[in-house]
């Protein structure tokens, strides 16, 4: 870029004099590469400024000063470089550019987390009201609504650890207790099963809950496995279960 | 001739010793919840009393002369008070039909009228089979040792057994229905319509799964058992959520004939 490039640029600024202004436009309308010039420049400009300005979350402010005292202690030897003013111009529109274009990526993340937290509200607002309805097929049909649900937060997952302990109905608990398999994880989710298999009086619920314990490998689940091999009001194939679930995890 | 004549007394005698007596209670709105019932059928029907017929076994007619003037008596208190082997119970729009004696083989079949809602449950050592047939309302049983067969269900459907099989046919499946069919033990076996929209979601985690049916799976990998198979397919592009598990045993889904 020539010293004509940066009054150009100055041009657009409107930071020439009046004079330097005149004698700009003269020469714009007797050289057609100045000309084209000036219009790049201006596209370049018009599509900055077309970009939205989004305001940048509060957490990038914390880390952008923890940075800057980071930077601060290693303290860089001081050294001074003279750039000339027109990169000086191009690195502020490099700047400007890179900062708008990681504000639409927030903005677009931030819309896709809000699309998610959207749907998962829906996906709860339809389990209460299929439960709402009283109904056996209610709440399996809740159950089923938790599975097609693109993300189960920790509501979803009390609601189901809730039927799984609570519910009446022996075909609900056995439709909780595989959808937990399916969208449930970690301790919270092994500690609710050990929780059901000490109240569950059923033995197909009992058998499932056992499998289940096995395939997450809930070692303390071992103690309530004794328990039920000592039990004579428990089923045999009930007591073979957990028996085979012992000998598997041992 | 003589053929023919010994034919008809063996007939006859036969249809004197089982003899069909019919219980009927008005019931049109609510709950039927039958207990412990070992062999039954359960039919809907467009009616509003609830009609049970029991074709009684000639052993089950035997009078026992040491029990005369007693009535029996199981766990729950319950008598026979029917006069067919059953009690029958109404309160806050639940009718409770429970059978009094465990060892009674006696088949029943029970009507129910299509705005009433059906649970059945079974946990005794006797459970035979469990037929359901025609029914619009709401149906679940819950099982130890019944296999269970159906036929025309249109409702919502949970059934399962432990250590019995599931056998049946749906006329068609709505998409605001839900079915769930479970077994530890048994097979399930279920034909549908080919037209059906369906989301099937199957486990079968120590059995196989067999199919005519072209269902389509979804794009991303599915975690399968280390020995069995578990899988989610849809039919026709989806719809009704069918579950069903066979933890020992293997799944069978067809297309309806």
């Amino acid at each position: 870029m020539n010293k004509s490039n940066n009054q150009l640029i100055d041009f657009i600024n409107e930071a020439l004099s009046k004079e330097e202004t005149a004698q700009l436009e003269q020469a714009i309308q007797q050289d057609a590469d100045l000309s084209k010039d000036l219009n790049a420049l201006r596209d370049i400009k018009a599509q900055v400024e077309a970009l939205s300005y989004i305001e940048p979350p509060a957490q990038m402010d914390a880390d952008f000063y923890k940075m800057l005292n980071e930077q601060h202690v290693a303290k860089p030897p001081k050294t001074t470089v003279m750039y000339p003013r027109w990169m000086k111009v191009a690195a502020v529109v490099a700047l400007l550019a890179m900062g708008v274009i990681i504000g639409l990526q927030l903005n677009h993340r931030s819309s896709q987390m809000n699309a998610l937290q959207a749907s998962v509200m829906e996906t709860k607002a339809e389990m209460a009201s299929l439960m709402a309805k009283g109904s056996t097929s209610g709440r399996i049909a809740a159950v089923n609504v938790s599975l097609n649900a693109p993300k189960a937060d920790e509501e979803m997952i009390d609601i189901l650890i809730n039927l799984l302990q609570n519910d009446q109905s022996t075909n609900v608990r056995l439709n909780a207790m595989e959808a937990l398999q399916e969208i449930g994880k970690g301790e919270k989710i092994k500690q609710a099963f050990i929780q059901a298999l000490k109240t569950e009086n059923k033995a197909i619920v009992q058998i499932g809950l056992i499998h289940a314990l096995v395939n997450l490998e809930a070692k303390n689940a071992l103690p309530l496995f004794e328990k039920i091999i000592e039990d004579e009001n428990h089923l045999d194939r009930v007591k073979d279960e957990a028996r085979l679930g012992r000998i598997k995890m041992l | 001739m003589k053929q023919l004549i010994l034919t008809a007394v063996v007939a006859l005698l036969c249809l004197s010793a089982n003899a069909q007596t019919t219980y009927k209670s008005s019931f049109s709105n609510g709950k039927l919840h039958i207990v412990n019932v070992n062999s039954v059928t359960i039919k809907g029907y467009s009616g509003s009393e609830v009609i049970i017929s029991a074709n009684i076994e000639a052993s089950e007619k035997e009078v026992n002369e040491r029990a005369k003037g007693l009535r029996e008596i199981n766990a729950s208190g319950s008598t026979d008070n029917t006069n067919i082997g059953l009690s029958a119970t109404k309160s806050n729009n639940e009718l409770v039909i429970e059978q009094i004696s465990a060892n009674n083989d006696t088949r029943y079949t029970i009507q129910v009228p299509n705005s009433v809602n059906i649970y059945m449950e079974h946990s005794k050592l006797n459970g035979k089979k469990i037929m359901l047939m025609n029914i619009s309302s709401e149906i679940e049983v819950d099982a130890n040792y019944n296999n269970i067969e159906f036929e025309n269900l249109s409702g919502s459907v949970a059934l399962n057994t432990v250590y019995g099989s599931i056998d049946g046919t749906f006329e068609s499946i709505s998409k605001d229905k839900s079915i769930s069919l479970y077994s530890v033990y048994g097979h399930v076996d279920v034909a549908v319509p080919a037209s059906a929209k369906v989301d099937f979601r199957v486990k079968a985690p120590f059995g196989k799964m067999f199919t005519d049916l072209e269902l389509e799976m979804p794009k991303e990998d599915q975690t399968d058992y280390l020995e069995g198979v578990k899988m989610t397919g849809s039919l026709n592009g989806g719809g009704a959520n069918v579950s069903i598990k066979a933890s020992y045993d293997n799944i069978y889904i067809r297309k309806k004939k």
